[in-house]
């Protein structure tokens, strides 16, 4: 007998299980108007309703049930993680997410090559972002000045250098030049780029240095651990398969999230994807 | 000067009528007051109090007992009226309640209408708690008892019953309880969390789930037991069932029990299934001193240790050995060495940990049960005023703190006092100012004794519906000193008066006892606690409130008592429900009633169709009943009958000859035949010939005479004997002849289930049908080769007649139920009927057999110049009307005669159908009422519905005056009475084997009394 007071539909990331333990406790640590965070000892889950897409730390529920969470769910509410089900003990109620109900996806960086779409095409195609105008971090640096600082970083002092200016810089849940990072990393993962361990390692020294917002810090972890969002394992997948026509549309949908995330998190790509031209032109 | 009202069958549960008592005690003029149910229990607290009259002796479990001690006797009406006020205000609130909420009186409709439910919530008197609990379970519901007085053997077969059937029932005597953070009773409001508590205790339940909230955690499940759960009879069957289930409840991380000290090889069993399950434990048996833990059961003093432990359990933290601050809360007051701890406690179990720390601190022997004193020792007194002593027939003190304050008086006045230790118990249930009340109180002893120290705790959170933190300031304006546990309340006291407590660190030791598989739970269990519960509320409907609030669903069954609280009945409506073919049986009976094919095929001289008519016979109506034994309305009818026969010239010679014997005397009923008020039917008057073509049987009845001077109401003059041959030489005739145009007659039930849509009932009003049965018969007596003369009487008549198809209906009624009474089981009613004396059924299962009680007098309107004082008591064949589902039964189908029989308007018609469908088996589709929602008619009176309910069929009738010849004077309604349904049932219960000879002789015993 399922005793859930709800059947629940959705999806989880196959990164939980990595931090989740049977019996762990966590708190919601925060409450949006349509998801919300709880923090476990090794994982800021988030969870939201499906129609934004799944993160690599987190679970998306169907409209209806999250929207039963929300009327009840408050920051500090304590939640426990065991038997692959959420409990979370709100003022009214104990309110249950159970994750076997919710399916798996693959959101580990897949391994791309530019055998059937080359780097200039993919640059190409992103040239059609606005960075300037949509980007998170104003007027005071140009996107461009960006995408150099990192592609030339190439000793640990100039990643470091790098990285002291990105982490933590800009507004929001995840600062912009957090996100820029995310981007970047992501697809020198991917990408299997022959420097990403010192890249990786630079990233994880100024983590450990503290100074950005939890959630930020969760989706960098995430990334340095290989996995990503599901809109970004979607692009790579293009990429993998080489369907050129899908390459903006899945470049857009990368966009389309948050208020400035998504194209900062474009540029880190951009930056990514230069370095590897460079890489490649190189040879 | 003792005063006494008692109130006929009006129910009111006691917490109402205490709270009522509560209101009234302070009317100016009242000395004292006592309002309860007529149970003998109470009627015990009424002779204790001195307040036992004897018209209170005499008043039945279901009246209400006002008695009044006054000088004045106009104090009385005062009392009343404010009663009235009181208890308007109560239905006010249940109205509007049930705009919201469903509400329901019986078992079937609670189902019907929640049919999901997985809780009953009883507050019943304990008397009726058990049969409630078997119902709760029988329906497979778990049971949460907040009734007393349940039988230590009952409550150990209820609970054996509830564990076999994988069911809990929490209590009786269970004050709290919290189910899916859904407070039961009297319970504080709680956030959800990891913890789980069991407990045989309510107010130490109160205490550490208040404690946990304000200490920041949360409380999911407070399951209560009851406080003889963990006796050797009942041998912990709900703790230990709640415990397994907490343990398969996945967010339930820690579990605490709450108990007294328990019979050693119930506590070694539960102490086992503790260290069998995998979950940390902290157990507190209040009254043990324990010096150690045991593996992962850690044992607790004090209920505040319990929280504390509960609260570094569910937040990960090491357990620590020692919960007590070393040195004491406060210094001693020189003032008060050698003074006396009083511990007022509206909460037992509060009481309970006060006696139990000051007898270890002082060495004064331990706890004690006795008259309501927890302690009594030295000079040192705790008092438990939620005890028994205290609340018969007056509120808790969690409600009313006029003992609490008469105590705290009593003992502020005595000079060896020097600490008064109180609680103020919050939460769903309590009252809302009781911090004000002990304010107030505190505040005035302290003025005359101000050396003496109050102090106190408050058992209650935030969230409750009093303000925890309000309340605190409110005690500590008055001076009263506030500690945050009833723990530290005492030890507070202690210091004081220079003492403390001793509370040694303790260690965690390896359990060496035995453990044990732990069953899996039952899914009923596992439903219950991982959903909000789903509630049939019986009883007091203010339990209901708080589980709508916290996101439970339920519906409020009215509860009263069955079969008006009388225990012998009781029992046997339980063994003739249990008779497995009387469902089946019922179902033929009603059958023959839906399929009646009923016509009406002629109109003849009575003596042509009724055999018995022989010489001087005359019918009459109801049960039997000789000539002088008649009301004048039957005699007089009886006069009219013997000159129409031409048997006497004379109105004197006439009664000469009924007084002499002369004239026999048949019921109606006996010979297939029906007649209107006196009935009075002799061999030359006219009747409808009915033939019911289910079994080809016929019935008869007298045809209706008009309104005005007429024989069935007693008029007996040259007119009325003039109708009547006119009637059976005219009228008659001609009819007979119409009929005959027709093959087999007309189709009665055609006319009917047109008449009924059209607002007929068929008993009080018949215009519809006598218009539709005009339409039907005018062209064919105009087509007769009768004088024309003769063809524009007739039709005249009928138009002029609106009641002219009662007859017609009630010759119908007769001829369904004679059908169906071929049948001979079954507990149906097959005829009600009156004779001026007596109200008379018959059933099913018993033939020919009359059960008859005395008749009531119909109340309703009366024609000008007319009052009740001139009603003649209830007569007259035509209730065969109700008997078959219409009349009073269908009083919705006629909105527009309700107001004239007084009942109201549509709305009480709707509530008056309402309630006789709550007495019948089913509906006749074949008479589908519009206003009803296209119902059909109620059909199938049960004698064991009635008798279970205390519902009696209401007969729409006519009010004869009970001065002869006057004739009607009035309409109304009026109740059949409960005693002939009641003898029915006894009878039928014998009749089936199912009553020993004592049990016969002693309920008919009661019979003759009524």
């Amino acid at each position: 007998m399922n005793h859930n007071q709800k059947q629940v539909s959705g999806e989880k990331s196959n990164m939980l299980p990595l931090h989740l333990s049977n019996k762990d406790h966590g708190i919601v640590s925060t409450v949006f108007q349509h998801s919300f965070n709880i923090k476990f000892p090794n994982l800021l889950c988030h969870v939201g309703n499906i129609s934004e897409s799944l993160s690599a730390t987190g679970i998306t529920i169907d409209d209806e049930y999250m929207e039963s969470l929300l009327k009840d769910v408050d920051v500090g509410d304590r939640v426990l993680y065991t038997k692959e089900q959420f409990f979370i003990y709100t003022n009214m109620a104990i309110k249950i997410i159970s994750l076997s109900d919710l399916v798996e996806i693959d959101l580990q960086l897949p391994k791309i090559t530019f055998d059937r779409i080359s780097l200039e095409q993919i640059i190409d195609v992103f040239k059609v972002i606005n960075f300037a105008e949509d980007w998170g971090l104003g007027n005071q640096y140009t996107p461009q000045k960006v995408v150099d600082m990192i592609r030339l970083s190439q000793s640990t002092a100039e990643q470091t250098k790098t990285l002291n200016f990105l982490y933590g810089r800009g507004r929001g849940l995840t600062p912009s030049g957090d996100d820029i990072m995310v981007g970047n990393l992501s697809i020198l993962t991917a990408a299997r780029y022959p420097q990403l361990t010192t890249w990786q390692n630079s990233v994880r020294h100024r983590l450990q240095l503290g100074g950005t917002t939890d959630v930020s810090e969760s989706y960098i972890n995430a990334t340095l651990e290989g996995y990503t969002s599901k809109k970004m394992v979607a692009f790579l997948k293009v990429l993998q398969v080489g369907e050129i026509a899908q390459l903006q549309p899945a470049m857009l949908a990368i966009q389309d999230f948050g208020h400035t995330s998504g194209t900062d998190t474009l540029l880190g790509m951009y930056a990514a994807f230069t370095i590897l031209q460079n890489l490649h032109s190189n040879l | 000067m003792l005063y006494t009202v008692i109130r006929k069958n009006s129910y009111q549960d006691s917490i109402n009528l205490m709270l009522l008592t509560q209101n009234i005690s302070s009317m100016p003029g009242v000395k004292e007051v006592q309002v309860m149910m007529g149970t003998d229990a109470n009627k015990d607290i009424f002779n204790e109090a001195g307040l036992l009259t004897n018209e209170a002796k005499a008043a039945e479990p279901n009246d209400m007992m006002i008695v009044l001690d006054a000088d004045q006797k106009n104090v009385m009406n005062d009392v009343l009226e404010q009663i009235d006020k009181f208890l308007s205000d109560l239905s006010v609130k249940s109205d509007d309640q049930a705009a919201d909420s469903k509400s329901v009186t019986n078992w079937d409709d609670a189902m019907e209408s929640m049919p999901d439910a997985n809780l009953a919530v009883i507050s019943v008197p304990g008397i009726y708690a058990a049969d409630e609990i078997d119902n709760a379970l029988d329906h497979n519901l778990n049971a949460f008892v907040f009734s007393d007085n349940v039988s230590l053997a009952d409550e150990a077969r209820l609970k054996q019953k509830a564990h076999k059937k994988g069911l809990l029932v929490m209590g009786p005597d269970c004050g709290t309880g919290i189910v899916s953070n859904v407070p039961l009773a009297f319970t504080n409001v709680v956030r959800s969390g990891n913890i789980g508590l069991v407990g045989a205790s309510g107010t130490g339940i109160q205490e550490v789930t208040s404690m946990i909230e304000r200490l920041g955690g949360g409380v999911t499940h407070a399951i209560g037991t009851g406080g003889r759960d963990l006796s050797d009879k009942v041998g912990a069957i709900t703790m230990e069932d709640a415990i397994v289930g907490l343990a398969h409840h996945d967010p339930t991380e820690v579990i605490g029990i709450i108990s007294k000290p328990p019979a050693k090889e119930v506590r070694d069993d539960v102490v086992s299934l503790l260290h069998s399950i995998d979950k940390p434990v902290v157990a507190i048996f209040l009254g043990e001193k324990p010096d150690h833990h045991e593996d992962s059961v850690y044992l607790a003093h004090t209920l505040e240790e319990t929280s504390r432990i509960l609260m570094d359990l569910s937040n990960g933290k090491q357990v620590k050995d020692n919960y007590y601050s070393e040195v004491p809360l406060i210094e001693a007051d020189p003032q008060l060495d050698g003074k006396h701890i009083i511990g007022l406690y509206s909460g037992g179990t509060l009481a309970y940990e006060a006696g139990m720390m000051v007898s270890e601190a002082l060495n004064l022997g331990g706890i004690i049960s006795d008259e309501g004193y927890v302690l009594r020792a030295k000079g040192n007194e705790v008092l438990d005023l939620g005890d028994d002593i205290y609340t018969q027939g007056r509120p808790h003190p969690m409600i009313d703190p006029r003992i609490r304050i008469e105590k705290i008086n009593e003992y502020a006045a005595n000079p060896d006092t020097g600490v008064i230790l109180l609680d103020d118990v919050l939460g769903y249930g309590t009252d809302d100012t009781m911090a004000e009340s002990l304010a107030d109180a505190v505040n005035t002893a302290s003025r005359k004794h101000p050396r003496i120290k109050f102090i106190a705790t408050v058992v209650g959170t935030r969230e409750d519906p009093q303000d925890y933190d309000a309340a605190r300031k409110i005690l500590q304006k008055a001076g009263i000193i506030v500690l945050d546990s009833n723990a530290q309340a005492v030890r507070y006291a202690l210091n004081l008066v220079g003492k403390d407590v001793n509370e040694p660190a303790k260690k965690v030791v390896p359990y060496t006892g035995a453990i044990r598989e732990v069953p899996a739970p039952s899914e009923s269990i596992l439903d219950l606690l991982y959903t909000k519960p789903r509630v049939v509320n019986i009883g007091v409907a203010e339990f209901l409130d708080p589980v709508i609030k916290f996101g439970g669903t339920g519906v409020q069954y009215n509860w009263k008592p069955i079969a008006g609280g009388n225990q012998k009945m009781i029992k046997i409506i339980k063994k003739v429900k249990a008779l497995q073919k009387r469902n089946d049986e019922n179902t033929k009976i009603i059958d023959a009633y839906k399929k009646a094919t009923p016509f009406l095929v002629d109109v003849v001289p009575a003596g042509t169709v009724i055999s018995e008519l022989k010489g001087h016979t005359l019918l009459h109506a109801g049960p039997p009943i000789e000539y002088d034994e008649m009301t004048e309305p039957m005699q007089d009818g009886c006069i009219g009958a013997v000159l129409f026969e031409g048997w006497a010239d004379n109105e004197a010679d006439a009664r000469k000859l009924l007084e002499s014997g002369d004239v026999k005397f048949l019921c109606n009923h006996d010979v297939n035949a029906v007649g209107p008020m006196g009935g009075i039917t002799s061999a030359h008057m006219a009747v409808l010939v009915i033939k019911n073509t289910l079994k080809n049987n016929y019935a008869y009845c007298t045809m209706n005479e008009g309104i005005g001077k007429v024989l069935r109401f007693g008029a007996y003059n040259d007119e009325v004997i003039n109708r009547l041959k006119w009637m059976a030489n005219t009228l008659a005739p001609t009819l007979s002849k119409a009929l005959k145009k027709l093959d087999g007659g007309l189709n009665v039930n055609v006319m009917m289930a047109k008449a009924i849509t059209m607002g007929d009932e068929f008993h009080q009003r018949n215009i519809a049908a006598s218009l539709v049965f005009l339409k039907e018969v005018a062209p064919l007596i105009v087509s007769l080769d009768i004088p024309e003369k003769d063809k524009q009487d007739v039709i005249q008549f009928l138009a002029d007649t609106d009641q002219f198809f009662l007859s017609i209906m009630m010759a119908t009624g007769k001829s369904v139920v004679d059908a169906a009474r071929t049948y001979k089981h079954g507990t149906v009613v097959t005829t009600m009927t009156r004779n001026g004396k007596d109200f008379g059924i018959r059933i099913s299962g018993l033939g020919n057999q009359w059960f008859t009680a005395p008749v009531n007098t119909p109340k309703g309107l009366f024609f000008t110049g007319f009052t009740q004082d001139d009603a003649n008591p209830d007569i007259g064949d035509s209730a065969i009307a109700e008997t078959v589902g219409f009349g009073g039964m269908a009083m919705i189908a006629a909105p527009g005669v309700t107001r004239f029989v007084g009942a109201g308007g549509f709305k009480d018609a709707q509530r008056i159908s309402n309630e006789m469908a709550k007495i019948t088996l089913d509906r006749n589709p074949n008479f589908t009422i519009p206003t009803w929602d296209y119902q059909g008619t109620a059909i199938g009176i049960d004698i064991v519905k009635v008798v279970e309910t205390g519902i009696t069929p209401i007969i729409n009738t006519g009010i004869a005056s009970k001065i002869a010849g006057v004739g009607q004077v009035g309409a109304g309604t009026v109740h059949a009475p409960l005693a002939c349904f009641e003898k029915a049932l006894v009878a039928y219960a014998d009749s089936m084997g199912l009553l020993d000879n004592t049990e016969k002789e002693s309920v008919e015993k009661d019979l003759v009394k009524e």
